[in-house]
Parts: C-alpha cells; structure tokens; sequence
C-alpha cells in the first residue's frame, strides 16, 4: 500500500500543492519562505531593490552639493562634488613646469612669478577658496591670489622681505562649488 | 610637452597643457568623456586646451617646452617670427634691476653706521667701503652696457645672484 501512495506523487511537488516546485538546488539550509530571510554569505548577482541597510543608493551630484543626505552612499565618480573636496589642486615648478595637477587643463606663464591656473571644469562662482604654498624651503617667499576668475586664479609668489616677484615652485588647490 | 605662446599687453605668456590630459585614464579625461568630450588624438587634446585656455582671437605659435629661452629674461622675451627671443635692451634693464637690488643689500651695513652715528663705529671706514662698492658696481654696471649679446649678459646676471 505504501510503494502504491508513493508512485502516484507528482515530483516535485508544485508550489500549489505545498511544494517547492524545484528540481535544481544549490548551497545548504533552509528553504526561504519569509519576507525578511536571513542570508549568511549569500552570493548575489545584479540586484535591484529600494534601500540597502539604510542606504537608498549612490549619491547624486546633487545630494553631494547640498551635502545633507544620510541615506545615500558617496561613489568615486561622485565625491569630488562635496562641498569639502579640493576642485583643483597643481603642482608647478619654478620653470613653471606642471608637475601633476586634477581639474586643470594648463598653467599660463604671465610674467616673473605670476602663473595662471586654468581649470578644466569651471568653478559657478569666483567666490571660492585658494590655499597656495611656494616649496622652496630657503626662497623666504610668498603666494598671493592675484586674480579668481571661475574659469582660473593667478598666482603670484614674491620675497616676503623685498616684495620683489620671484619664480618659485608651487603648490596649490582650491575649494567651492562647480 | 608642446606649449603655446602670445604676446598680452607686450608681454608674451607661454601656456603649459597639463600631463594628465594626455593620459586617457586619468581622472580629468574620465570627467571629460562622462560630459562628452572625448578625444582621438593628441593633436585633439591640444587643440581643446590652447582653444579654452588663450584668450579668443589672440594670434598664438607652438613649440617644444625645451625650445623656451633663458627664464632669467623671462620679462624681455618677444615673439618674433614664430620663435621667443630675448630683446637685449630688455635684458639689460633685468640685469640692472638685479645689480642694484644686490648693490644695496652690500650698501646695508655701512649706511646704517653712518645713517645712525652708532657709536663706537668709524664711519670713515664704512664711508670707504662704500666708495668701494659703488666702484665696483659702476664697473658691473659698464660691462652690462657694453654686453654684446644674451649669453655674455646671462654670465654677469649669475655673478650677481650670490
């Protein structure tokens, strides 16, 4: 009676029936019937959902401005749109060559010591911050910002004692908003 | 690295591109090409950076950065047919600028004994000393005068940089 029962079982059982409706598996465990499963180590292809752990997903150049968002995670592609990240940053020497720069296109060589920076992306205003260093630790010099337009600043470095303009190697970077 | 140059206000400004455009993974290009600026060649990114970097309508040259002449004279070069020279008269006037500069820091010590009476300082003895640095700067200044081109004028302009 019992090898009769067994026989007239369709495998595998449908979902309809109380079944799993599989004939393939993979990993060990449980079967998954709750809305909020507990996965260990669980190996996800492309997944889609609306939040993760709190996060809603990567922050927009827009989140990143307004710089407020709690709920979004900050991607490579987007971080340097925080209001707290350089937009520029150079390194010339006194020739002037540029060493190694981010958002700047090229330096301009305007006169003795008076180099212009030009940015590749343009800040929206000219109201944003210059930090600039001259690295010659014996020049006993200075940098001015000569000039802040959105596009580019002039750098000016003189002797702190003369006053006169002198060619020096510079460092520098710039924050505001783009 | 190939530049530009022309020429503001009598004064020439040399414009240097930045390496990191040349280097198509570099952060730069990656922000470019995210805003649809995508470059073929190198001859492209040139064009894209003396286009956007040179004020418009200005008439520019290129050249190799090593082709720049002496930096020392950076304020007496001219371009003239399609190269950077350095103007000697110009060059001569830097040279003065430089001479006198380093003539009073020599003149320093022996006004000030004789500028403030200090006591206990001959003021004869700094008197004759500066009688001899105005001698030897008066020689300094006839051999800049009589300086017949930029190389021999370079050698006096490194003699008084101490």
């Amino acid at each position: 009676m019992s090898q009769g029962f067994t026989s007239a079982l369709n495998l595998p059982l449908p979902v309809a029936s109380g079944g799993t409706g599989v004939t393939t598996s993979t990993g060990t465990g449980s079967t998954v019937l709750s809305n909020s499963p507990t996965l260990v180590t669980p190996s996800l292809g492309v997944a889609t959902g609306t939040s993760f752990n709190g996060l809603t997903g990567a922050a927009t150049q827009a989140d990143q401005e307004t710089a407020t968002s709690t709920t979004t995670y900050v991607s490579p592609g987007r971080q340097q749109y925080h209001p707290s990240a350089a937009k520029f940053w150079v390194v010339y020497t006194s020739t002037p060559t540029l060493t190694t720069s981010y958002n700047v296109s090229s330096i301009s060589n305007v006169g003795t010591g008076l180099v212009q920076v030009n940015f590749t992306t343009a800040f929206s205003s000219a109201n944003y911050s210059i930090a600039g260093l001259s690295n010659t630790a014996s020049s006993n010099s200075l940098v001015f910002v000569q000039a802040r337009n959105t596009g580019s600043c002039q750098l000016q470095v003189t002797l702190a004692n003369t006053g006169a303009a002198q060619a020096r190697d510079v460092t520098a970077c710039g924050f505001g908003d783009q | 690295m190939k530049i530009a140059a022309y020429e503001e206000n009598g004064v020439v400004i040399t414009v240097h591109p930045a390496p990191a455009l040349f280097d198509e993974n570099s952060r730069d290009r990656v922000e470019l090409a995210a805003m649809g600026i995508i470059f073929e060649n190198e001859e492209e990114v040139y064009n894209f950076i003396f286009t956007k970097d040179i004020p418009g309508e200005k008439l520019f040259i290129t050249m190799e950065d090593s082709e720049l002449p002496e930096p020392a004279f950076r304020n007496a070069w001219e371009i003239n047919n399609n190269l950077i020279i350095i103007n000697l008269d110009k060059a001569k006037e830097i040279t003065h600028a430089k001479r006198k500069e380093i003539r009073a820091e020599e003149f320093k010590p022996h006004d000030a004994i004789i500028a403030l009476q200090i006591p206990g300082n001959d003021h004869n003895a700094a008197e004759a000393e500066r009688v001899k640095i105005r001698e030897k700067y008066a020689a300094i200044q006839n051999d800049i005068n009589s300086c017949p081109d930029v190389n021999s004028l370079k050698l006096i302009y490194d003699s008084l940089r101490g």
